[in-house]
């Protein structure tokens, strides 16, 4: 056992159930791997080694007694420092919060813990999931583990560090305008941000209600399926959480994709991006994949980026600012500046400007749903630049758009989304391509991203850190 | 005894910079929003995703 091996949950899940490795080694692996390397990655706010390590002497009792509680029984996980955590300090990576300690978890993290699953920490985010990078919070950010002079993404940072790090097999992150895709894209892991309504946000520190989703970041797609079988469903607790019948996902990733119609938003690809050559290539590369795998590849039309974007941020920043007004005013020099700047953004919006933004949002969700007519699912960029270095996004201007990112037209729809890695540039970073659907069809959304990440070689390579 | 909490400090002109250039910023995207939505659109605003299935 050294602090140099790597979990799959799937593959963790084989080796517990067939005795080879006990969720007490489980959990001194990521240990000892997150004390080799945390240092320079930042990825953990907290590690709850003691109550881990309780925790993984209970499940393997539980398991010698034929009571494993789940599909997750005895597998680690982390959480972005959003979901609130029993009698565990939760703090947004922000000052306001550096007392916060809940008296209930988050639905999905209950439920992760229902199914087994082992808490090893909370992990770093940007403050209030949204102003990040910043090195004037009270903690320091996380950094990318391909080249940790280079940004993870955001505002899941911790998250996507910390499972392209190989700390834990499984965490939570958000996603309110890309913050589970981005970091995803970047850090090179599988991030699905679940349709609006499916996953339960009670207990998660709000950034914009109308938009937030929570999701999971893993290794791989199967470990995404796993995870959302464990969290899904309607929670009461959740005014948007929807009351469906849902597939397993795990089950439903077999069977490939052949005959699938599949759309590619090609003017967010070549239109609405300078795309990098490398990302540009990679996509391309990731189509052809596609299409020898037996889809059916339709060039679809979408309105352009710019529109999604600014429908989004509007929508986003009036309802984050509406939560934010009074600590802003009263003490907004506890907020890190790219934090505070952004949340003030919100204040230059109207209630009419809100309103016709709702309304626009409605329109494009109509598009959005012609576009898909007659497909199975729809493939675009999720980032058409790999990281950038993370002193260059600590940088102000705060609130532009200074990446690559095409995120927004799911964020808008509340449409499922996964990233998965798209093969590596010539200076090691992450490539990327995005898989969406239509709502509620997460499953078909994930069978496409598990078919790509089987029939290439990406998931082989691990950043040496 | 009541004690009052002071008030913070203000912000440096740096930080009324970065403000006013996000509010600059944001006053653009306002400026995308389409205008053109009457009184038929109005149960338009109403989200949940999955709506037009």
């Amino acid at each position: 056992m050294t602090a140099e091996t790597f979990w799959t949950a799937a593959a963790a899940r084989k080796a517990l159930a067939a005795g080879k490795i006990t969720s007490a080694a489980l959990v001194e692996q990521c240990l000892a791997r997150i004390e080799a390397h945390d240092g320079k990655v930042n990825a953990f706010l907290l590690v709850t080694a003691d109550e881990a390590r309780k925790a993984a002497r209970a499940a393997d009792r539980a398991r010698k007694a034929g009571k494993a509680k789940g599909p997750l029984h005895g597998i680690p996980f982390a959480l972005k420092d959003i979901y609130e955590t029993a009698g565990i300090r939760t703090t947004a990576h922000s000052r306001l919060l550096l007392d916060h300690v809940p008296k209930a978890d988050s639905t999905a993290g209950a439920k992760l813990k229902a199914a087994g699953a082992i808490l090893m920490g909370k992990l770093a985010t940007h403050e209030f999931a949204t102003g990040g990078p910043a090195f004037d919070g009270p903690f320091p950010p996380a950094r990318n583990p391909w080249n940790t002079a280079h940004f993870t993404g955001g505002s899941s940072s911790g998250s996507g560090a910390a499972i392209a790090a190989g700390f834990v097999p499984l965490t939570l992150g958000s996603d309110t305008s890309g913050s589970i895709r981005g970091p995803s894209a970047f850090c090179g892991i599988a991030g699905h941000k679940p349709t609006y309504g499916l996953v339960s946000r009670a207990g998660v520190i709000p950034l914009a209600n109308s938009l937030d989703h929570c999701g999971p970041m893993c290794w791989t797609v199967e470990d995404c399926a796993l995870m959302l079988d464990a969290i899904a469903g309607h929670d009461p607790a959740d005014p948007a959480s929807a009351d469906v019948k849902r597939p397993n996902y795990s089950r439903s990733l077999a069977g490939g994709i052949k005959g699938m119609r599949i759309g590619v938003a090609r003017g967010i690809i070549e239109r609405d991006f300078e795309g990098d050559p490398e990302c540009l290539a990679a996509i391309e590369a990731a189509l052809k994949v596609l299409g020898k795998l037996g889809a059916r590849l339709v060039d679809i039309e979408l309105p352009p980026h710019a529109d999604w974007d600014a429908c989004v941020r509007v929508i986003l920043y009036a309802e984050a600012y509406a939560i934010h007004e009074r600590d802003l005013a009263e003490r907004p020099h506890l907020y890190a500046a790219i934090t505070r700047t952004r949340l003030m953004a919100g204040a230059a919006v109207s209630g009419a400007d809100y309103v016709q933004a709702l309304r626009w949002r409605r329109e494009l969700c109509k598009t959005y749903m012609k576009a898909m007519t007659g497909l199975d699912a729809m493939v675009t960029a999720c980032s058409l630049a790999p990281a950038p270095t993370i002193e260059e996004m600590a940088k102000p201007p705060f609130f532009s758009v200074r990446g690559k990112l095409a995120m927004a037209p799911f964020s808008a729809t509340g449409a499922p989304a996964l990233s998965v890695c798209a093969g590596y540039s010539s200076s090691g970073l992450p490539l990327s391509i995005q898989i969406a659907g239509r709502p509620f069809e997460d499953a078909t959304v994930l069978r496409v991203g598990h078919a790509y990440e089987q029939a290439t070689p990406w998931r082989e390579r691990r950043p040496a850190l | 005894m009541n004690t009052k909490p002071t008030a913070p400090p203000p912000l440096d002109a740096e930080a009324r910079k970065n403000i006013a250039d996000a509010q600059a910023a944001m006053k653009e995207l306002i400026a995308r929003l389409p205008r053109r939505f009457g009184y038929a659109d109005e149960l338009g605003m109403t989200f949940r995703a999955g709506h037009d299935r």
